[in-house]
């Protein structure tokens, strides 16, 4: 075996492995899309409070989740019928995206519904689990500004502890601009970018 | 000492296109027949080739499954196949180092 078989056979492995790497890459529209609805709906709720409709922001939250919920269904069922291959990254993913959702909302309904906290304690304790979904995304699709995206999240769950205001909203609608929005963005142009390369 | 190691090398894995199948089947859980025809080059009945000749070493596994109506089949490599893709790997890394030993 020569030195141009040798070179021959690693530029067939690596070439192979980079193909995968990126037809395997995430669209960010799920991260888009439940950004969207949790802006509209976490600003609702945020003038519902400011003008003493609080009986309304339950049924705006299970909205939310019902539509969020959906929305991760059907662009976890399109991806999957489209796909051709499947890989570890998107299982992981998806099954730490599960996990964090089902933590999420015993946060969000089960434990103040139950009483075991107040509502207040809430928007802290989701930002926090926000924070751990944004995270290891960026850690299992080696995007480290999309790593960075989830102190937006952990700073936001500090700052949300300590402040008192009817305003507090608006630092929620930040943080899911900023941590939900953008690294679905961030993961796009990636998407984009392989898709080209591949077409290529 | 370097025809040794020539002759270690696994034939079943030194053909290019097979070589291309498991370096795609190493990185993934497991890939359809469409995908791994794009990524290869290769026609329908060359692919199948190499696939049955891998399923037969036992290094992959086929499966026919329907996605909706259609037909499907998925591929997955083995831990038979993980292990020996990865000796290879280092075979022929051995080859290199021992060709820039040379010079």
């Amino acid at each position: 075996m020569n030195q141009d078989q040798i070179q021959q056979e690693i530029s067939i492995i690596k070439s192979m492995i980079e193909k995968t790497r990126r037809e395997t890459a995430e669209s960010g529209h799920f991260l888009i899309l439940i950004g969207i609805v949790s802006v509209i709906g976490t600003f609702a709720i945020g003038m519902f409070e400011r003008f003493k409709l609080n009986y309304l922001d339950l049924p705006v939250m299970i909205l939310m989740l019902v539509i969020n919920g959906l929305i991760g269904y059907f662009v976890v069922a399109r991806a999957e019928k489209k796909e051709k291959v499947k890989t570890y990254t998107k299982t992981i993913l998806y099954q730490v995206w599960f996990g964090c959702g089902i933590a999420a909302i015993m946060i969000l309904f089960l434990f103040p519904l139950t009483k075991v906290y107040s509502f207040n304690l809430v928007p802290t304790l989701v930002s926090i689990i926000m924070g751990i979904i944004i995270f290891s995304a960026g850690v299992i699709y080696e995007l480290r500004y999309v790593q960075w995206c989830s102190l937006v999240w952990w700073g936001g769950a500090c700052l949300m502890a300590y402040i008192e205001s009817e305003y507090k909203f608006l630092i929620m609608v930040a943080m899911i601009i900023f941590g939900f929005i953008l690294p679905g963005m961030i993961f796009n142009k990636q998407y984009k970018n392989r898709s080209k390369k591949n077409e290529a | 000492m370097r025809h040794e190691k020539i002759l270690q090398l696994d034939p079943i894995i030194h053909a290019p296109t097979r070589l291309a199948i498991l370096s795609l089947l190493i990185t993934v859980e497991n890939a359809n027949f469409t995908y791994l025809k794009e990524s290869t080059g290769t026609t329908d009945g060359n692919l199948s080739t190499h696939l049955t000749k891998l399923e037969e070493s036992s290094y992959i596994t086929i499966e026919k499954t329907f996605k909706g109506k259609k037909p499907q089949t998925i591929c997955a490599m083995t831990e038979k196949g993980k292990k020996a893709f990865a000796k290879y790997l280092e075979q022929l890394e051995q080859i290199v180092q021992m060709q820039q030993d040379k010079t």
